[in-house]
């Protein structure tokens, strides 16, 4: 299947205003996807990014895969998959402390995510179970930066899209991010990334 | 049987006008030969020439019928759209682009717009399409 960023495609209200400040440009996708090979590298579904440096337009292409969704009563089922969302995690802990960046295990689905602020059912969007090799696979590499790493403007909104994931992901039986605090936790293990951080306060304000 | 009274033949007979419509409805203008059939069944055991067991092997060759003959319509009026056997709605449709995909896709470097496919999903920051490396669309 082949993926564009909304804005390069799409005219609408929406793709040109959240999709445009949410969407990847040419640079950060090769990035996250390097940063995601990094941590992610075996549960990763075969990714190529294609690009026209002349304009910046650039698609993903990715083999498609039967997908199951992954649910906990699943996880409870086969430990071994638990495991494995286990080590998903674990690596996603590390990039946050190392990166600042967190992945997006939840995705987007809007019935879902009603659903889970309504019931309290959870969800894993863009991490899925491929059947036929019984392992979970992530297929959607974008990386959310930790509230600290933002503008000031957009702090508070990635600041509750980190809250719903760890809400959610506490549902599957795993820690999100490093425990409380691991905002500061980050910047002290992590020189460069406080330099970042002051940076981007610098530049916000 | 016929001795349980003299009210039930003329209770069947009185019924005929429904029946009668009931399969009318059912077989349409085809269904007059059976309809007659029927008709003449529930005569004869008006009569006391036929039980009621009888009457209801009629229904169910009845029915038979009228499922054999819904099943050789619907047969018939496949044959009859040929060359095109199925509905339009069951034929793939055609993909279309807006212009700024048309844009987009036309500018990138091995990707062939003839390769991509219909739009499988549309998430906060991408448009997802199908896309057929081995050259076709899937």
């Amino acid at each position: 299947m082949i993926k564009f960023p909304l804005f390069h495609v799409r005219q609408g209200v929406y793709a040109q205003t959240m999709g445009r400040i949410l969407g990847q440009r040419l640079d950060g996708a090769n990035a996250e996807l390097d940063t995601c090979a990094a941590y992610f590298g075996p549960y990763m579904v075969s990714t190529r990014i294609v690009s026209d440096p002349r304009t910046g337009y650039f698609c993903v292409l990715q083999d498609r895969i039967p997908l199951v969704e992954v649910t906990p009563k699943l996880l409870a089922s086969a430990p071994a998959l638990d495991d494995q969302l286990g080590g998903i995690m674990e690596a996603n802990r590390r990039m946050i402390t190392e990166r600042g960046q967190w992945l997006d295990a939840m995705g987007w689905r809007l019935p879902k995510f009603i659903r889970f602020e309504t019931r309290g059912t959870p969800y894993l969007e863009n991490v899925a179970l491929d059947s036929r090799h019984q392992a979970l696979r992530l297929f959607d590499f974008g990386l959310f930066p930790m509230p600290y790493r933002c503008p000031r403007t957009l702090r508070s909104y990635y600041r509750t899209l980190l809250g719903i994931q760890r809400r959610n992901m506490r549902s599957y039986g795993h820690s999100f991010a490093p425990a409380a605090g691991n905002d500061e936790l980050a910047t002290q293990q992590s020189p460069g990334i406080r330099d970042r951080r002051n940076e981007g306060d610098d530049d916000a304000e | 049987m016929i001795g349980q009274g003299r009210s039930r033949p003329c209770g069947i007979l009185s019924s005929r006008r429904c029946i009668l419509s009931l399969i009318s409805s059912i077989r349409g203008r085809d269904g007059s030969k059976e309809c007659h059939d029927f008709l003449a069944t529930t005569k004869q055991i008006g009569d006391g020439e036929a039980s009621s067991s009888t009457l209801a092997h009629r229904t169910d060759e009845l029915e038979d019928d009228r499922m054999r003959s819904t099943t050789s319509v619907r047969k018939a009026q496949i044959g009859r759209s040929w060359p095109f056997p199925y509905s339009y709605a069951m034929l793939p449709r055609p993909v279309s682009f807006s212009a700024l995909e048309r844009r987009v896709i036309g500018s990138l470097p091995d990707i062939d717009p003839d390769r991509v496919g219909e739009i499988l999903g549309v998430g906060a920051q991408s448009l997802v399409r199908s896309y057929d490396a081995g050259g076709r669309r899937k």
